[in-house]
């Protein structure tokens, strides 16, 4: 139609009006428009229902290093889009996600820059990974993650129909992710399945962090604003849906229906599954671990926490649990490893090295300011300690990069470094946190042995250390994993000292609730050694623990 | 120094042409990453200042598309010509030919918005033909950055409903 230029204006003027309401008030507007020209009110209609394409359509195809190549899907806040840049060693493809411009201000731009420094603070191999972030040409904020080529969870297992218990280790998988969440006080709040991927390798990935929350040190989250608008209410716990509140219970409850979704015929996972998804959160699980470890028991052919013990169940198990090999338990110790090491790392620091290596995620960029700083750390003849810390961060970024040869030659520049400093508390803790990466970093070239006498020696070190204060939270799920590798290469002896060292560790935090867990899980383990091995004096006195 | 729009104009014509050739049969355009090449060719001649350059080359760019799109058009008329598009960002959600925008389309709402409001025409032109920066806009044409968002928003809104329900 054409329209005056009195009109055009008049339309200009409701169309800037009608572009600040939140979506549910526009409507409103639109009718409260009508009744002063209905012709008028119906061309502005049309332009709102235009307004999310026509922004998609213009969009510059090229944000910082990021060039556009086609819509993935349309989030809460924006668009995301697969975008791709070059790097020295070929092009990466990322998903780039966008504010939507109704959105870019106040608190939904807050939200959207909230989403993206959640995403920046995280490093796990189950998280989809933060890329790059940045400002485009008209100001609006964006945000690059991993492009993650898969199916979700749902389209995966309709189509793909994996056994159960495949089913139970991707489970597992999520669980050590979201476990890792909660330890890094965040919430994710909209688990569901179209949040969790499965890649073409056949690895679990969480994505989409926009309804996420930081927690406060009392476990209660801080921002209650609008995300209760902005959840999926089919996989939201009673107290989301209400608003009352969000805590790693609430995430719980969601995983506890996902599960649901999709365990078949088995009845201890419908069992775990139930008793994630009740209604009262105290009676769910109480961590993410807690739940990963009846997976892992249901995994082992061992009794489910969460089915009544019951002796003919408890025997049928048993009788079970020695004809499967336990060899699985392997290939989880390298992801297990990576996302502890990292954090421990990560929560321990708070020098500006850091803040340089977080927020340049572009590796070369990383390095070369790491090298940088290194350079004027020896410069002020820095002391010894600090130059290890250089090279364990240098090792740690080898190893993330599965470069194990170049983080073990880095672990020994720094472990070189710390032995010409003199005696002291704050050498001591540096050799402890050596030593576990040099273990960390041998597990990831499959030198179990050699990885578990590492660990053994920093917990021992570790031991004597007056205060023993060295981030220490994020290793247990490690450690069981070490553990049960060995266990399964008949290495007793080795397995049960880490499951050990891993109650003395949580004892040591004053975290009960995973102590009785490690306690249990110690205790469980050493009953599966047979007797003739277990009679030795070493296992003997760890197994009476 | 005021800009040799003769030669200007040359330059933009050349590289185009050779875009459509590598283009092949798409016939797509990307008129900045054009307009952005001209600039980096002709560097080291005495411009105002780049953003001067790519205002006036923003002008002209325009009329190089849609001089092409209209030979190409009297060209091939009757024999299924194809049409010369701008490449839009792809969107799966976008209607059906609209994945690309059709240049003579997208020059008849382009005047028609100028008829109503020229400084609106001129703030597309110089951000979708020319690859400006809102704020370098907004020195182009006299105004604030705010305006020219604001106009920019509306304008591709107005522009998009004009040219997927004609």
């Amino acid at each position: 139609m054409s329209l005056s230029p009195a009109d055009f204006h008049q339309l200009e003027a409701w169309f800037a009006e009608a572009s600040t309401l939140p979506a549910e008030k526009r409507a409103r507007f639109v009718e409260i428009c009508r009744e002063t020209d209905a012709r008028l009110a119906s061309e502005l209609e049309q332009m709102l229902e235009a307004q999310p394409l026509a922004e998609a359509a213009f969009l510059p195809r090229q944000h910082g290093d990021w060039r556009i190549k086609r819509v993935l899907g349309e989030g809460g806040l924006g668009l995301v889009r697969l975008a791709e840049r070059d790097t020295p060693t070929g092009k990466q493809l990322g998903a780039i996600k966008h504010i939507h411009a109704n959105f870019d201000a106040g608190s939904f731009r807050a939200r959207f820059l909230k989403e993206c420094e959640i995403l920046k603070a995280l490093a796990h191999p189950q998280i989809a990974a933060f890329l790059d972030a940045g400002l485009d040409s008209a100001g609006s904020p964006y945000f690059v993650m991993e492009y993650v080529n898969g199916l979700a969870w749902d389209d995966y297992t309709a189509h793909v129909k994996p056994t159960v218990e495949r089913v139970a280790m991707l489970f597992r998988d999520l669980l050590a992710a979201v476990a890792y969440l909660h330890e890094s006080s965040i919430v994710h709040a909209d688990i569901k399945p179209s949040n969790v991927l499965i890649d073409r390798a056949g690895a679990v990935k969480l994505l989409d962090f926009g309804a996420a929350r930081m927690l406060d040190a009392d476990g209660k989250s801080r921002d209650s604003t609008f995300t209760r608008a902005m959840l999926t209410p089919e996989w939201a716990s009673p107290e989301q849906r209400q608003g009352t509140s969000c805590t790693p219970a609430s995430d719980i409850y969601s995983l506890g229906l996902l599960l649901r979704s999709c365990c078949g015929e088995s009845a201890d996972l419908r069992a775990i599954a139930d008793k994630a998804s009740r209604d009262e959160p105290s009676e769910r699980y109480e961590s993410a671990l807690a739940m990963a470890a009846d997976v892992t028991h249901f995994l082992r052919n061992e009794p489910v926490g969460a089915r009544t013990a019951n002796m003919q169940y408890r025997a049928r198990k048993f009788a079970r649990r020695h004809r499967i090999a336990a060899a699985f338990a392997a290939c989880a110790l390298v992801a297990a490893g990576a996302a502890w090491w990292i954090e421990a790392e990560r929560a321990r620091q708070a020098s500006e090295l850091r803040s340089t290596l977080i927020e340049n995620v572009r590796p070369e960029k990383a390095i070369a300011q790491v090298l940088k700083s290194a350079a004027a750390d020896m410069e002020a003849d820095a002391p010894k300690t600090e130059q290890a810390q250089l090279h364990l961060r240098m090792a740690q970024m080898h190893a993330v990069r599965s470069r194990p040869d170049n983080a073990a030659q880095e672990l020994k520049a720094a472990e070189t470094a710390v032995a010409a400093d003199a005696p002291s508390p704050e050498r001591d803790k540096m050799r402890v946190r050596l030593l576990l990466s040099q273990g960390f970093v041998l597990g990831k070239q499959d030198k179990l042995v050699e990885a578990a006498d590492m660990v053994i020696e920093a917990f021992k070190l570790w031991e004597t250390i007056p205060d023993r204060n060295i981030e220490l939270r994020q290793s247990g799920y490690y450690l069981r994993e070490l553990a049960d590798a060995l266990i399964a290469r008949g290495e007793f002896s080795r397995g049960i000292e880490i499951l050990h060292w891993n109650v003395r560790r949580t004892e040591w935090i004053g975290d009960s609730a995973t102590t009785n867990v490690n306690k249990r899980d110690l205790a469980a383990r050493c009953a599966t050694i047979p007797e003739a091995i277990r009679s030795e004096e070493k296992l003997t006195k760890l197994c009476a623990n | 120094m005021e800009i040799d729009v003769q030669e200007l104009y040359a330059e933009l014509r050349r590289i185009a042409a050779l875009h459509f050739r590598r283009a092949g049969r798409q016939l797509t355009l990307q008129p900045t990453v054009i307009v952005n090449e001209a600039y980096i060719r002709m560097q080291g001649k005495d411009w105002r200042s780049k953003t001067h350059y790519l205002a006036t080359a923003s002008r002209v760019m325009r009329n190089v598309v849609v001089d092409y799109a209209r030979t190409r058009l009297s060209a091939k008329r009757g024999a299924g010509g194809k049409q010369i598009t701008l490449s839009f960002a792809e969107n799966a959600a976008a209607p059906p030919g609209l994945s690309a925008i059709d240049v003579i389309a997208l020059e008849r709402a382009l005047d028609e918005l100028e008829a109503l409001d020229a400084r609106k025409a001129r703030v597309v032109e110089l951000r979708w033909y020319g690859g400006l920066e809102v704020e370098e806009i907004a020195g182009v044409l006299d105004t604030s950055p705010a305006t020219v968002k604001r106009d920019w928003e509306f304008s591709r809104t107005w522009l998009y409903k004009q040219l997927s329900c004609p």
